[in-house]
């Protein structure tokens, strides 16, 4: 009498890996892609400024290509003018990778938008960023934020974050990691009108 | 046996970690130094390869290797396929590695636990599996 095959445990086991792979390239299929954001700790509470919120104000030191300046801005959002706020770190990579996005921006709405940087102190130091404006070429008001205080104000869960707000305190557009020139020149070409 | 029952669940293990660095963004503890930085190698032009996240090629080469292994339970001729595989998996760790060091002058922690997985596995099918 013919021995009846048997399925060793072995052909069950080998199901595993396989069934993860597929279960994983299916959810990537179907799920946004990523971000390109670094994630860093703050303490939100939860809570993130969102578009139509009103931007807070808040008062920081400025920074530049030589360091720490002994001088304080005060962001007021009600400023009566379009205001481009991004929030980075000196370390992050994304952060490097926006940098020439950043001052094309700048060189074509510099004149019509009020653009400021607040540079986060997590895991970093003035010295740090004041390279990251010189090597970068910041030309804008650079703020320091060293115990993140305003990064929690507004919400960011990570670098980099822009703010798009209105003449009126009003967020007008947020977006959370690198986006294209063209993405961030149509929401400012809206802001504009 | 037991052999295969370890190198399958060395893939696994790979494939898991594979898996995590393709979907999740780097964490805190994985940037220690500007040269320690997993978000400097995965946020490099190296992070993909044809549009395609580099993690999720090891993730394949980890599901094909597990599979294969814990089919090589009863199949002995699954063996020959196992180590062609780990040479192709040697391969891309050697490149991976090169990247890194050369190119990025960057080391990713996750990445090079992903890459020692991988080495172990070739170990153990070499020296325990005939």
């Amino acid at each position: 009498m013919p021995k009846k095959k048997t399925t060793s445990y072995g052909t069950y086991l080998a199901f595993i890996p396989a069934a993860l792979l597929v279960a994983f390239i299916i959810y990537l299929v179907v799920t946004p892609p990523s971000q390109n954001l670094t994630t860093i700790t703050t303490n939100t509470g939860g809570q993130t400024l969102t578009r139509g919120g009103i931007a807070p104000s808040f008062t920081l030191n400025k920074i530049d290509g030589n360091g720490l300046r002994n001088e304080k801005y005060e962001f007021n959002p009600v400023s009566g003018q379009v205001v481009f706020l991004d929030f980075i770190h000196e370390w992050c990579v994304h952060c490097r990778n926006m940098a020439p996005v950043i001052e094309n921006l700048h060189r074509n709405y510099g004149g019509k938008v009020t653009f400021i940087t607040v540079a986060g102190g997590y895991n970093t130091d003035p010295q740090k960023t004041a390279q990251f404006i010189s090597r970068y070429g910041l030309s804008w008001t650079t703020l320091y934020d060293p115990q993140l205080e305003v990064f929690n104000r507004y919400g960011v869960r990570g670098t980099p974050t822009y703010f798009i707000v209105g003449p009126d305190g009003q967020v007008l557009a947020k977006f959370e990691g690198e986006q294209s020139y063209e993405r961030l020149a149509q929401e400012l070409d809206q802001a504009l009108k | 046996m037991l052999a295969q029952i370890f190198v399958g669940l060395l893939g696994l293990a790979g494939l898991a970690l594979s898996l995590y660095l393709t979907l999740v963004p780097t964490p805190e503890f994985c940037d220690i130094t500007s040269f320690i930085s997993c978000d400097r190698v995965l946020s490099s032009p190296y992070a993909k390869i044809a549009g395609i996240p580099t993690s999720l090629y090891g993730a394949v080469w980890f599901a094909a290797m597990s599979t294969a292994a814990f089919l090589a339970v009863d199949r002995r001729k699954i063996t020959v396929f196992m180590k062609g595989w780990t040479v192709v998996g040697l391969l891309g760790v050697a490149v991976l590695v090169y990247v890194e060091l050369v190119l990025i002058n960057a080391v990713c922690i996750l990445c090079t636990a992903a890459h020692l997985l991988a080495v172990l596995t070739a170990v153990a099918i070499f020296l325990f599996m005939k």
